[in-house]
């Protein structure tokens, strides 16, 4: 995993937040992202997406993050690509479920425009050194 | 039987017993007054009857010595005519004894033919005499009435026939003579002043009647009923009142044979009866006594009774009123013994658990809370919240609380569970968490646009604004994080309140956590061009505490300080260690706290005044949960204040002395006891007894020290105490005894809750070898912990009982006690989880088994290599073709606790892979 982290593949029902992460992650920190505005969507655009890193919100309607993530795990192209959850359920049992999950961390909700770049590096950089 | 009832009978049978003895006692007086009296009457009788004979012979002797004469003086007439010397007759004292006062003889036609005296007149002898005489041929002498003369005195006449050689009526011989001559023996008698002796004619005149001085001659007696009875009975007695005296007597007469008189002897009745009068007064006098202090007896025994019975009404009174309050009460409650079998459980709690009174009596409550949460302390007043499984298989929340209520000598007598229904509550607080918990995420969905929208824009990205734009954004910026922030203090409020914060407790060093408060602080602290320094002592100082929540604390007394501080001022905040507690200082040069705010400083949503609350951004929650999360650790949170100068917020947390690694001493010869205990003095002191003894000490602090050394080491014994922070004693001994590595090691407990330990843990045989409380006895501990590490070492064959029943389970845990160790199983999959886990000696197996037949743990048993041996003691016949597949078979009604005792024996003896497969 010691690449750069360039391309992102976001999902996020809430199209507000979409767009202002969408904008936060590309305008502040300079990430190639692709937003989908639900698992379904993320499934059918994640064989393209080329992403390094997914990114996903965990309470939607239909399929949540989970089962999101368990359905891209089907997939070959995003079978081992790193997770991490946004959400703002960061309870201490729920955080352990995520990382259950496989999980690299939690980016909690509401987030900060201007720091959730760097959080998301950091994150990543600590994943890849460990 | 019911009381009234008992009393009812007693006091029927009290007063019935009196009466009985009363009417025993008057019949007994009467009928000894009765026999008394008829002595006395008999006795008079007797005295009558010999006087009456006294009498009847000096009346025959007179009247035989008047017949003699007048025999002789018809003898003389017969012979010589009438010329018989009447007056020498008279004289002749040989022939008259002075009886005869006259005589005189007289022809057939009744004149008188010779005579001693001259007669008066003419008149011849009484023409009745003589019609009577000449009517009677046989020679009786005939007694006439008796005649007053002139001068007063009397006289009566008896005469007899003169008859002819033809044995025709030749006349009659008289002799007159004084009548009161016949009652002359009254003198010889032992007669009294008013007892009479009366000679009657058959004619029913008085010949005499004498008593005392009185004589009286000549009464006519024909109407009294004397004359009455002696007409009809020759001889007899009777009572009769005296017709010249009216004195009372009794009487006795005979009819005399050759005379036509009467004689009777009448005793006054009450001189006679005088001594049997006496006697039946006192007859009386002492029965009337007798029936008084029987009375009297029987009103105090029924008055006892009375108070008995008014103080027993109290008693049932009030057990009536306490059942009907216990009955009725709105809460569940129930009562049980020491060893926790519940005695009585009231209609409430068993409509909570859906069981019949009966169903539930002789369980545990214990048994009736969901494994899981069995854990949790409810003794002595402290509720917990723990699940219920109601018949039905519905959960049921409940808070319960034991109290334990101790005799006069302080051992517990009983337990009184008090059970709450709070699964209507539980799905109103679930519901409102849900609710605020789902409207806090519903608010932060929005939010985390606005702030991302706000954030974007004011960091520049959608390129420069102009200055009035910016500060308006920044504007909006601020009061989006104010309004995150105080989304996220109400959602922790919540989970304060609701108990579900969660502490992950583990020791923390304060300076390194303050440093990095600090730290993340210095923006906002720069900010308000706040100094932030910490001062902290040399040494460290650790607290068993959860870290983030602790930072979370110190964080808002941090914020708070820089908010209120001056421009240009210092924060202080200063770390320090006395007498085993952590203190932490956070001090500010701010305004301090006005007077009037301090009591509502750490109530929800206070702040001092709203308008500069809104100026420095605070939620109002702040020091509500920071106050609540110091107090969950065992800490306390407070302030000191001072307008004008500044405030200090502090507090305090327990200390702990830093843990000895017990990995690091060399090897150890002596066995070693891990000594569980949060005190350290206790825990020092406890290590210090076993030192003595011969022991080795460790000290673990909690229940996770504890689980870490033993997963380290190899312990001979373990004390526990119950009291321990975060996890407790009882929940630590249970988790232990489900795991084979640590469920062998023997446990003492020693706490000053030890009795109440015992009951949660009762049932769970050999949880614990020995309950020591507090102040420690160092010999009990010492002898205990030998006790524990020997018996341990004597590895006892280890049986596997799989049983639904606790009492039974309880039976045979004290059975085998010393002889065997038991693990119990009471479902076939608790029974098949135990088999997985280890190899037992034996299998105790009951059949009926609440999720089954224990038939189908036998391909379990049998699994196991060599496969235990298998006693069935079940109520169940087994038949024959499963026979061969157990090693015996035992009848529950039939087996005595020898018995099991022996066929166990007998069957682990027969078991040859044993002796091979324990070394």
């Amino acid at each position: 995993m010691a690449r750069e982290l360039r391309r992102i593949l976001y999902v996020e029902d809430e199209a507000d937040i979409r767009t202002v992460a969408k904008m936060a992650l590309e305008a502040v920190g300079g990430f190639e992202v692709v937003a989908c505005a639900s698992g379904e969507e993320a499934l059918r655009l994640a064989p393209t997406a080329r992403a390094d890193l997914l990114l996903l919100d965990v309470m939607m309607p239909a399929m949540d993050g989970p089962s999101t993530l368990c359905a891209l795990r089907e997939l070959p192209e995003t079978a081992d690509t790193p997770v991490i959850f946004m959400t703002a359920k960061v309870q201490a049992a729920e955080i352990a479920e995520y990382l259950a999950l496989g999980a690299l961390d939690v980016v909690s909700k509401p987030f900060d425009p201007m720091s959730v770049s760097e959080d998301i590096r950091r994150i990543w950089n600590r994943a890849s050194g460990g | 039987m019911p009381f009234e009832r008992r009393y009812l009978y007693s006091s029927t049978a009290i007063v019935a017993a009196a009466l009985l003895l009363i009417a025993l006692i008057w019949s007994i007086t009467s009928e000894r007054v009765a026999y008394e009296r008829a002595m006395a009457v008999k006795d008079t009788r007797d005295d009558n009857r010999n006087i009456g004979s006294m009498v009847e012979e000096h009346t025959l002797g007179v009247l035989s010595a008047l017949n003699q004469g007048l025999a002789f003086v018809r003898l003389q007439y017969m012979r010589d005519g009438p010329q018989v010397p009447l007056l020498q007759v008279l004289q002749d004292s040989s022939i008259n004894r002075g009886l005869i006062g006259s005589i005189e003889i007289a022809g057939p036609d009744g004149r008188i033919v010779e005579a001693s005296a001259p007669t008066v007149g003419n008149a011849g002898i009484d023409p009745a005499i003589i019609a009577a005489l000449a009517a009677d041929d046989t020679d009786a002498p005939f007694i006439g009435a008796p005649r007053q003369e002139g001068d007063g005195t009397w006289r009566a006449p008896i005469a007899r026939r003169l008859t002819q050689p033809d044995g025709s009526f030749g006349g009659a011989v008289l002799a007159w003579f004084d009548p009161v001559e016949l009652g002359n023996v009254y003198r010889r008698t032992s007669l009294g002043e008013d007892d009479a002796i009366l000679v009657l004619h058959r004619d029913g005149r008085a010949l005499v009647r004498r008593s005392g001085d009185r004589v009286t001659v000549g009464d006519d007696y024909n109407d009294a009923p004397l004359m009455k009875a002696a007409r009809q009975n020759p001889a007899g007695s009777l009572v009769t009142r005296g017709r010249v005296d009216n004195v009372i007597r009794i009487l006795d007469y005979t009819t005399m044979r050759d005379y036509p008189l009467i004689v009777a002897v009448g005793t006054a009745e009450d001189p006679a009866l005088g001594g049997y009068r006496r006697k039946a007064r006192d007859y009386y006098s002492i029965a009337s006594v007798a029936t008084i202090a029987i009375a009297v007896l029987a009103f105090v025994l029924m008055r006892a009774m009375a108070k008995q019975r008014s103080a027993l009404d109290d008693l049932v009174r009030n057990e009536r009123r306490f059942r009907a309050t216990f009955d009725q009460a709105f809460v569940g409650m129930a009562q049980s013994a020491p060893d926790g079998q519940i005695l009585q459980a009231n209609q409430k709690l068993c409509e909570m658990l859906g069981y019949e009174e009966d169903e539930v009596r002789g369980r545990t409550m214990d048994s009736f809370v969901l494994p899981a949460d069995r854990d949790m302390p409810h003794h002595d007043g402290r509720a917990a919240q723990q699940r219920l499984l109601r018949k039905d298989g519905r959960i049921a929340w409940a808070d319960i609380a034991t109290t334990v209520v101790r005799d006069s000598a302080g051992a517990v007598d009983r337990c009184v569970t008090v059970v709450h229904d709070i699964t209507e509550f539980k799905r109103i607080d679930r519901m409102k968490s849900e609710f605020v918990s789902m409207v806090s995420h519903e608010l932060r969905t929005p939010l985390t646009s606005i702030r991302g929208s706000l954030g974007l824009v004011a960091g520049g990205v959608a390129g420069a604004l102009p200055e009035a734009a910016r500060n308006l954004v920044d504007i909006a910026k601020t009061n989006c994080e104010r309004l995150i922030r105080l989304i996220n203090d109400i959602l922790d409020t919540e989970k304060i309140e609701s108990g579900k914060m969660a502490f992950e407790i583990a020791e923390v060093e304060l300076e390194p956590l303050l440093a990095a408060a600090i730290a993340a602080n210095q923006g906002f602290a720069e900010q308000h061009g706040v100094m932030v320094v910490l001062h902290a002592p040399p040494q460290p100082v650790r607290v068993m505490a959860d870290a983030d929540r602790l930072t979370q604390v110190v964080t808002n007394l941090l914020s708070n300080a820089i908010k209120f501080s001056p421009p240009n001022s210092a924060v202080q905040v200063t770390l320090s260690e006395a007498a085993g507690n952590a203190q932490v200082e956070v001090q500010d040069r701010g305004p301090g706290i006005a007077h009037e705010f301090r009591d509502r400083i750490f109530r929800k949503f206070s702040q001092a005044d709203s308008s500069d609350s809104r100026a420095r951004g605070g939620t109002g929650l702040g020091l509500n949960i920071s106050k609540a999360i110091i107090e969950k650790l065992g800490g306390t949170l407070g302030f000191t204040s001072e307008v004008g100068q500044g405030s200090i917020f502090h507090f305090g947390l327990p200390a702990v002395v830093p843990r000895t690694a017990t990995a690091a001493t060399g090897p150890r010869t002596r066995p070693l006891v891990l000594v569980i205990e949060d005190d350290p003095d206790i825990a020092r002191l406890i290590v210090m007894m076993l030192d003595k003894a011969g022991f080795e000490g460790d000290i673990a602090r909690t229940a996770a020290e504890a689980r870490e050394d033993l997963a380290q080491r190899r312990y001979a014994a373990m004390t526990v105490d119950l009291k321990l922070p975060g996890e407790d004693g009882v929940a630590l001994i249970r988790s232990l005894r489900r795991e084979p590595p640590t469920r062998e090691v023997p446990v003492i407990v020693v706490s000053a809750v030890a009795d109440e330990g015992r009951i949660q843990l009762n049932g769970e045989a050999h949880a614990v070898a020995e309950w020591l409380g507090k102040p420690i006895d160092e010999n009990r501990l010492v002898r205990a912990v030998r006790e524990a590490v020997s018996g341990r070492e004597s590895q006892h064959p280890c049986i596997l009982h799989v049983e639904d029943d606790p009492d039974i389970q309880r039976v045979a845990a004290a059975i085998a006690q010393g002889i065997f160790h038991l693990e119990f199983a009471g479902t076939v999959a608790e029974a098949r989880s135990a088999l997985a886990q280890r190899h037992f000696d034996l299998v105790l197996l009951d059949l009926r088994l609440p999720d089954g037949s224990g038939w189908d743990v036998m391909p379990a048993i049998e699994a196991q290599d060599p496969p235990p041996p298998v006693v069935v003691f079940s109520v169940d016949d087994v038949p024959l073709a499963a026979r061969a597949r157990v090693a015996a078979v035992l009848t529950k009604t039939d087996t005595s606790n020898e018995k099991l005792v022996a066929t166990i024996r007998d069957v682990l003896a027969r078991t040859p892979e044993r002796a091979g497969m324990r070394s």
